[in-house]
């Protein structure tokens, strides 16, 4: 009995190394992780792959934690949950969605933003770039509108077909306004009113003549 | 009178030159007259042609040599396959050193320093980004700083907020 479970963890070990071998570590990992960091971000891209999600979010997510001097432990952690909320994203937006929305996507989800909130977005959304939204959204719960509210604000939005251009020149109020002293849920609201009133007058500002999106 | 009318007048006169030569009865004298009215212009064409050529040649030069500006800079992240330029701006007057770190640089400290403009303490740097969604931060003397003029990103994983760049 013993001696079979030894000769199955030995046929498990040797299928795991062939697989860690068949995939080829990215090599801009190789000198800046250990060595059995680089084989863990590897097999975690691994399964990003497979699943037809996109792996450089993952590896810049592992150097951006090397850069920042983060243990080995914290990187793999970190990457692991950032593919996990790949999948959830990728879920909730469908086949259609691009790696930048997958990855605005994943980044509002760290901060709370429920799937009904990414679904709804997709459905008043679908043909403009989701990231522009998904990007206000986690800007706006990061400078302290709470996650119910910022959803419900962006959401509205959206729906009135709220275009891009409006959407950053509310995003730059909000901060503005919040910068001044202004509670961060009501200067939300505040500014959404504004845009949503502009949108029914058909007011559209002057779309910016660089590329930038911020 | 101008340059314009003189020619014009000048080619009249030839013309009316020719037709006042004896004709011959057959296509020649057809073929002489309408020389006389062309031949101003055909040299014209010349001109033109010259000069188009010139402004072909200049805008196929200027083309390259933008395209030869525009694919420089931190090595395009794969799949992307657009790029556009940006200008970082981090005002430190007390720093020593600084830095833009983030996706699109492999999130190196030593590929994009910032340069320091006057003693105000403004610094800067412009940089050729792929299409795509960034996130960054400054390294300054070491420590991390978000860009105030950014959107603030997710994530927080590594104790520090980073900034997002969205290019189209």
């Amino acid at each position: 009995m013993l001696r079979r479970n030894i000769s199955n963890a030995a046929l498990l070990t040797m299928l795991t190394g062939a697989t860690l071998a068949a995939q080829q570590s990215d090599a801009r990992l190789v000198g800046r992780l250990s060595r059995s960091a680089v084989d863990s971000v590897t097999a975690l891209t691994g399964h990003a792959t497979a699943r037809g999600l996109p792996i450089e979010p993952l590896i810049q997510k592992a150097l951006e934690g090397q850069s920042k001097g983060a243990e080995d432990r914290l990187i793999l952690r970190a990457v692991e949950d950032l593919l996990d909320r790949l999948n959830r994203a990728s879920a909730a937006l469908g086949d259609d969605a691009d790696d930048s929305e997958l990855v605005a996507a994943a980044g509002a989800m760290h901060l709370g933003v429920s799937t009904g909130t990414l679904q709804n977005v997709v459905a008043a959304y679908r043909d403009q770039s989701l990231a522009v939204p998904l990007v206000v959204l986690t800007d706006m719960i990061r400078k302290g509108v709470a996650v119910p509210t910022a959803s419900s604000v962006i959401v509205q939005l959206v729906e009135a077909r709220v275009d891009i251009e409006s959407l950053q020149r509310f995003r730059r109020l909000v901060e503005r306004d919040i910068s001044s002293g202004a509670a961060p849920g009501e200067a939300a609201i505040i500014r959404a009113r504004g845009a949503l009133l502009e949108r029914q007058r058909g007011f559209s500002p002057p779309a910016p003549e660089w590329r930038p999106l911020f | 009178m101008s340059e314009s009318t003189s020619r014009n007048r000048h080619t009249f006169e030839r013309a009316v030159e020719e037709l006042r030569r004896p004709a011959h009865g057959d296509d020649r004298d057809v073929t002489r007259i309408m020389r006389a009215v062309y031949r101003d212009r055909s040299g014209r064409w010349w001109w033109r042609a010259a000069a188009a050529a010139a402004i072909a040649a200049t805008i196929i030069v200027t083309a390259g040599l933008w395209r030869l500006v525009t694919t420089e800079g931190p090595r395009p992240v794969a799949g992307h396959d657009s790029s556009s330029f940006v200008q970082f701006v981090y005002v430190g007057p007390e720093a020593h050193a600084v830095s833009l770190v983030g996706s699109f640089n492999d999130w190196d400290p030593r590929a994009n320093p910032l340069q320091r403009d006057g003693r105000a303490g403004v610094w800067s740097a412009e940089i050729s980004l792929p299409s795509g969604h960034h996130e960054y931060a400054f390294n300054v003397d070491g420590r991390w700083v978000p860009d105030d003029d950014a959107p603030t990103g997710a994530s927080d994983e590594f104790g520090v907020t980073n900034s997002v760049i969205l290019v189209q």
